[in-house]
């Protein structure tokens, strides 16, 4: 998945659609869940491209948009990428 | 629905999933809260984030610097002014009674900020801060764990970002790639 954010990295489907309501994949109760009719693939991009790492191997990225993103009054995404170099994203406070 | 029963009950009894519990039911702020409560001079960000951790996730620096959170412009602009910061990562773990420390530095380097992780402190006021916490830890019944230790591959196991090389620092505080 690509929401064409520059020098964003691609979005692996399956494991965002853990966080995406109505996704096959989706795992509501268990994963922090983006807002319904979301997909988060363009704000995991973004925060991917402007985070700040906070793993030193540079696999895990946070980036707080300063507004409200999440259900729960989220404004941080963070990102994971995975052996593939694909990545995933969802909200945390 | 019955399979769907039947794969909950294996998910939970034969391969530990405690995502549910932990991300419905357990209080993230519990050990911000605390900390924050029993040592002074420090800034207390919370982490944590249940999603594929079973930690409690603290970032911790001295107070001398401003409260700025992690991820935000304000926190690169300050590493880029001051061009390095030095705190501590607190994983406190959820299912077990353990913890780990590890020290961190961000530091801008040629137009990036960086991230350099230890077992040893940076600096005096880091250090201090750690072994205030190490003190707390314990009188919790809370058993900090050294590196030898976390870094130990624990076999047969596969967790869901960590599918090979699973460490002891895996499996008790943060599952990741």
């Amino acid at each position: 998945m690509d929401a064409g954010v520059p020098g964003a990295p691609k979005v692996d489907a399956g494991k965002q659609g853990k966080h995406v309501l109505g996704h096959p994949d989706s795992m509501p109760g268990k994963k922090t869940q983006w807002p319904e009719g979301e997909d988060g693939v363009k704000l995991t991009q973004e925060a991917w491209v402007k985070g700040t790492v906070v793993k030193p191997d540079g696999s895990v990225k946070i980036y707080d948009f300063h507004k409200s993103i999440g259900v729960n009054g989220e404004t941080r995404v963070k990102v994971h990428m995975d052996k593939k170099r694909n990545i995933h994203g969802y909200p945390v406070k | 629905m019955k399979q769907n029963v039947l794969n909950t009950i294996e998910q939970l009894y034969h391969h530990g999933d405690f995502g549910y519990v932990l991300l419905n039911y357990v209080d993230t702020n519990v050990w911000a809260n605390k900390i924050t409560h029993e040592i002074k001079g420090i800034n207390v960000e919370n982490l944590t984030d249940f999603n594929y951790s079973k930690c409690f996730t603290l970032y911790i620096m001295p107070s001398i610097h401003p409260k700025i959170k992690i991820g935000t412009d304000e926190f690169r602009a300050y590493i880029r002014e001051h061009t390095y910061l030095n705190g501590l990562l607190v994983y406190i773990s959820a299912i077990a009674p353990f913890a780990a420390i590890k020290y961190v530095r961000y530091e801008y380097v040629d137009g990036e900020i960086e991230m350099q992780e230890q077992y040893q402190p940076f600096d005096e006021e880091t250090e201090q801060i750690g072994k205030d916490i190490l003190k707390l830890l314990e009188n919790e019944g809370i058993e900090v764990l050294e590196k030898s230790l976390l870094e130990i591959e624990v076999p047969n196991i596969s967790l869901e970002l960590r599918e090979e090389k699973v460490t002891v620092f895996h499996c008790l505080f943060e599952d990741s790639y």
